[in-house]
């Protein structure tokens, strides 16, 4: 348990962070997900995908489930990555800003439109089909743009 | 089914985004099996999304670490703060119970060093003016040693002065001016010597100074000055004379004079 929390949970907690944006709910999100992958552990098969990729989808949607619930939402309405990164730079100024600027230079190399779609999948929990719907973006235009962020992010990052 | 239609159509990504329901879950993986290009293609597009959220990595306050394993009930090697607390302590009290014994004892010393230090520092000063006080009566000894013994060479002297013969002892009588005055004259007639006994004359001014006279013919003859000082143990040797009839004592100016001031004349004793 203790591999686990050292190797992932800064890069679990930079996701909750963006995602829920206040330093105090994101220690609480994490806490929840540990707790919930100490639990769960049994449950996890390794045939069925990594698991890193396991904790930081249960840190999503631990995040995401956290935002959506009423008293969350009612305080935070902004909608914009950008505003997250206004958010994590100042709160983590002294520490972990230069991770922080890593993640969000990347992002901004990307086109806006590729951008916007890996923002909502990845930040907001939305589907592709979701997406679609609430932006009046077609599925076909939202799926290929998912698929061309993800390749360019690649080019990016590995 | 076209494979690279299949890989494009944001499935591989909805897969990893966690969107799928677990029937389309299996179904992703049975075509992973199945086809390499889109294994190929999901592991790359799991790697970007693992690189993505690495990327955005972001260090989590120890407190959250030390919560989450106390709640698990998990140890937390990197943050034991209990246990170095239980441990810190017996060994703060430990240095604690230590340091005041080291502390106690040095200052013991320190007094006992004062305590001895003053002792002996009054001893010292002690013998220091027992031994002045030594010294002061030594000195005063040795200068009483040296009258003595200055006396006793010249006693020593005058006794050889007396001892030899042909000595005539005139006495000088004090006249009217000096009663009281008194001087001897040992006259060797053999060798022509002569001393003078000068203990009963009174002290001489400092600008005057007593002169000897031997009469000769009935004409006075200088015998030389004297100053009288001091106990005047010693017999002053005066200049010599082959005859004389009388000799007498003047009081002239210092340095003597030619002719004797006949009033003051102390004593006088004839042959």
């Amino acid at each position: 348990m203790e591999y686990l929390y050292d190797n992932y949970s800064g890069a679990l907690y930079g996701v909750i962070l963006r995602i829920v944006k206040t330093e105090e709910v994101a220690q609480e999100v994490l806490h929840d997900v540990f707790i919930k992958a100490w639990n769960q552990i049994s449950s996890y098969n390794s045939e069925k995908g990594r698991l890193y990729t396991w904790l930081v989808n249960i840190s999503r949607n631990a995040s995401i489930d956290k935002i959506r619930s009423k008293e969350i939402k009612k305080t935070y309405k902004t909608d914009s990555v950008a505003d997250n990164v206004y958010v994590i730079d100042h709160a983590n100024f002294d520490t972990q800003s230069i991770d922080g600027i890593g993640l969000e230079k990347v992002l901004a190399q990307l086109p806006e439109d590729l951008r916007f779609v890996i923002e909502q999948m990845y930040f907001k929990g939305y589907t592709q089909s979701e997406i679609a719907d609430e932006f009046n973006i077609p599925l076909g235009t939202v799926k290929t743009r998912a698929r061309s962020a993800m390749k360019t992010l690649r080019g990016l990052l590995l | 089914m076209n494979i690279e239609e299949y890989i494009s159509s944001g499935i591989l990504e909805a897969y990893i985004f966690d969107e799928l329901s677990e029937t389309d879950r299996a179904e992703v993986r049975s075509m992973a099996e199945k086809y390499p290009e889109v294994k190929l293609a999901l592991e790359e597009t799991e790697e970007t999304f693992l690189a993505f959220t690495a990327k955005g990595a972001i260090e989590a306050p120890s407190d959250v670490k030390s919560k989450l394993f106390t709640d698990l009930g998990l140890e937390d090697s990197s943050n034991p703060k209990q246990d170095a607390n239980v441990k810190a302590l017996p060994v703060e009290k430990k240095a604690n119970g230590f340091y005041p014994y080291i502390s106690a004892a040095a200052s013991l010393v320190a007094i006992i060093g004062i305590v001895l230090a003053l002792y002996y520092r009054s001893q010292w000063l002690d013998s220091e003016s027992r031994i002045s006080e030594l010294i002061t009566q030594n000195q005063t000894i040795a200068q009483q040693y040296n009258v003595v013994k200055n006396q006793a060479d010249q006693y020593a002297s005058n006794l050889e002065v007396l001892r030899k013969p042909g000595l005539e002892t005139v006495e000088l009588k004090g006249l009217d001016i000096a009663p009281d005055a008194n001087a001897i004259v040992h006259w060797n007639k053999k060798s022509s010597e002569v001393f003078l006994n000068a203990k009963k004359m009174p002290s001489n001014p400092d600008d005057l100074q007593y002169q000897l006279w031997a009469i000769v013919e009935g004409k006075p003859v200088d015998m030389g000055v004297f100053d009288v000082a001091g106990d005047m143990t010693s017999l002053i040797k005066m200049k010599s004379i082959k005859n004389a009839s009388a000799f007498a004592v003047t009081l002239e100016p210092r340095g003597g004079s030619i002719n004797p001031t006949m009033e003051q004349m102390y004593v006088i004793g004839q042959i």
